[in-house]
């Protein structure tokens, strides 16, 4: 049996999450008394986290946005069915990667980052000397163009290894938070993200050298 | 210090780019865009909203009516299984299409060719009888009864020769218009036993009139009399002995006049209360009680 699964609310209940699903129940209530415009709040607290996420996932800006969007709509329409089993953070994560697996199965075969490909044997050293140069002058455009490159290689991974990463390396979760959001076991996020980190290694070899 | 470009160079580790990922922040006037776009769908999803309680209650109304919509069904089972279990289903099925054959009520003429066919088929002696049609104008019935009850007895071997002397003389019992509607039941029952499965199979080992009647029909009608006036006769004799012993008492003297004496006659007839009494020789009545 998945402990992470019965146990669910109680990993996850650090005191800063317990007070911040405190107040979030505090609002969700509100919006199920008929109050809309309570979830304005709501959207305001985690829209930019949310946005990460799938942004992430995605590697696309507009597609970031219109999931982002479509996240807040299914919990606005849904609100009433959130009975605060577990935190409104993680119900609203689980919204947003269901969207956007969903998403992503139904573009495949989509190309990611509208930008223009810049070639590796060309540009890496630069990148590397700009990154570990902190004076300079082209530094912010570098940067840029690294962070490109690793959203690239995010991408060459399988969603749920992605999805790790994501969620760990960029949002922060937990262990216990990625396993009850992605419905595994805390094991299994564990090995993921081994292997996904083994993976972007390998992938951005040319630049960590 | 030549080595220390390489010393930074090995600094950068994949953590390093998680970092500037996670600084990765979109400039604040994408989320006016983004606000203001949500704030449409929002409001595009709260009229989705009510067309889905349109549907909610759509879908209430529709529970509204699965009672009736179930206990008709339960209905209708139920006569299905009436309708089965009824000793005569075909009676019913006659008198439904009995409309549509309209006045030409001959049972042949009701019944289908191929059905006709069927029946001189399953004749035992293998003798194929042709399906006559019958002409002749049938007689005026009352309201509701079957058209197939009509049909004389002279046409019944043409149509069914295989159903013997008890179908007939059923038939010629018939022709009086109340006990048409046995025939008519008796008829159409034919139609069922032609079926060619059944007229195999149960043709041989029963009669029509053992397999189509109740046990407390199946007496013909023919015998009745002859059983009657056998059971008349000991009776007739015993009311003959009675009166001669007690007619001495209330008859008047002979020396009474005549009209006294035939009056008194036709009373004891009468006071009899059986109408074979009236059967019997006034005279022979007169001369016994002259001899007492």
């Amino acid at each position: 049996m998945d402990l992470t699964k019965v146990i669910g609310k109680t990993l996850t209940a650090t005191p800063e999450r317990q007070q911040e699903a405190d107040a979030d129940w505090e609002i969700i209530k509100k919006v199920q008394a008929g109050d809309v415009s309570a979830f304005d709040q709501l959207i305001l607290k985690y829209r930019e986290r949310v946005y990460s996420v799938v942004y992430n996932l995605c590697g696309n800006r507009e597609d970031g946005a219109d999931l982002a969007q479509t996240t807040f709509i299914k919990a606005f329409q849904s609100i009433n069915r959130f009975q605060g089993q577990a935190s409104f953070f993680t119900w609203l994560y689980r919204i947003a990667v269901n969207a956007t697996l969903t998403h992503l199965r139904k573009n495949r075969l989509r190309t990611f980052f509208s930008f223009d490909r810049i070639s590796e044997e060309d540009r890496s050293s630069e990148v590397i000397e700009a990154l570990t140069d902190k004076t300079g002058a082209d530094r912010e455009l570098f940067v840029k163009e690294l962070q490109e490159k690793l959203n690239e290689a995010l991408q060459k991974l399988s969603i749920k290894h992605r999805m790790v990463i994501t969620l760990f390396e960029i949002d922060g979760l937990s262990h216990s938070e990625i396993a009850e959001i992605m419905g595994c076991s805390v094991g299994t996020v564990r090995s993921r993200l081994h292997y996904a980190k083994q993976l972007l290694q390998a992938e951005l070899q040319s630049y960590l050298r | 210090m030549p080595d220390r470009p390489s010393e930074s160079r090995r600094r950068v580790t994949l953590e390093d780019l998680l970092r500037l990922k996670r600084a990765e922040r979109p400039q604040p006037e994408f989320w006016a865009g983004f606000e203001s776009e949500l704030r449409q769908r929002q409001l595009a999803a709260l009229v989705e909203k009510q067309s889905w309680w349109r549907e909610a209650l759509s879908l209430a109304r529709l529970r509204t009516i699965r009672l009736p919509l179930g206990a008709t069904a339960v209905l209708a089972l139920a006569l299905l299984a009436i309708h089965r279990q009824s000793p005569s289903p075909v009676v019913a099925t006659r008198a439904v299409e009995a409309p549509r054959a309209g006045p030409a009520g001959a049972t042949a003429a009701v019944m289908p060719p191929a059905r006709a066919e069927t029946v001189a088929m399953a004749s035992p002696d293998g003798v194929q009888a042709p399906a006559p049609r019958v002409a002749e104008p049938a007689r005026k019935e009352e309201p509701g009864a079957p058209a197939a009850a009509v049909a004389t007895a002279g046409q019944v071997p043409g149509i069914v020769p295989w159903l013997g002397d008890i179908a007939l003389n059923r038939l010629a019992a018939a022709e009086s218009p109340d006990l048409g509607r046995p025939a008519a039941v008796d008829l159409s029952s034919v139609s069922v036993m032609v079926e060619p499965a059944m007229a195999a199979t149960a043709a041989p080992a029963l009669s029509f009139e053992e397999r189509a009647l109740p046990e407390t029909r199946r007496r013909p009608t023919a015998d009745v009399l002859p059983t009657a006036a056998a059971a008349a006769a000991p009776r007739r004799a015993r009311l003959l002995a009675v009166l001669d012993s007690i007619g001495g008492s209330i008859l008047p003297e002979p020396s009474a006049p005549e009209h006294v004496r035939r009056s008194a006659t036709r009373y004891l007839m009468q006071d009899g209360g059986d109408r074979s009494m009236g059967r019997l020789d006034a005279e022979a009545v007169g001369l016994s009680l002259v001899r007492f």
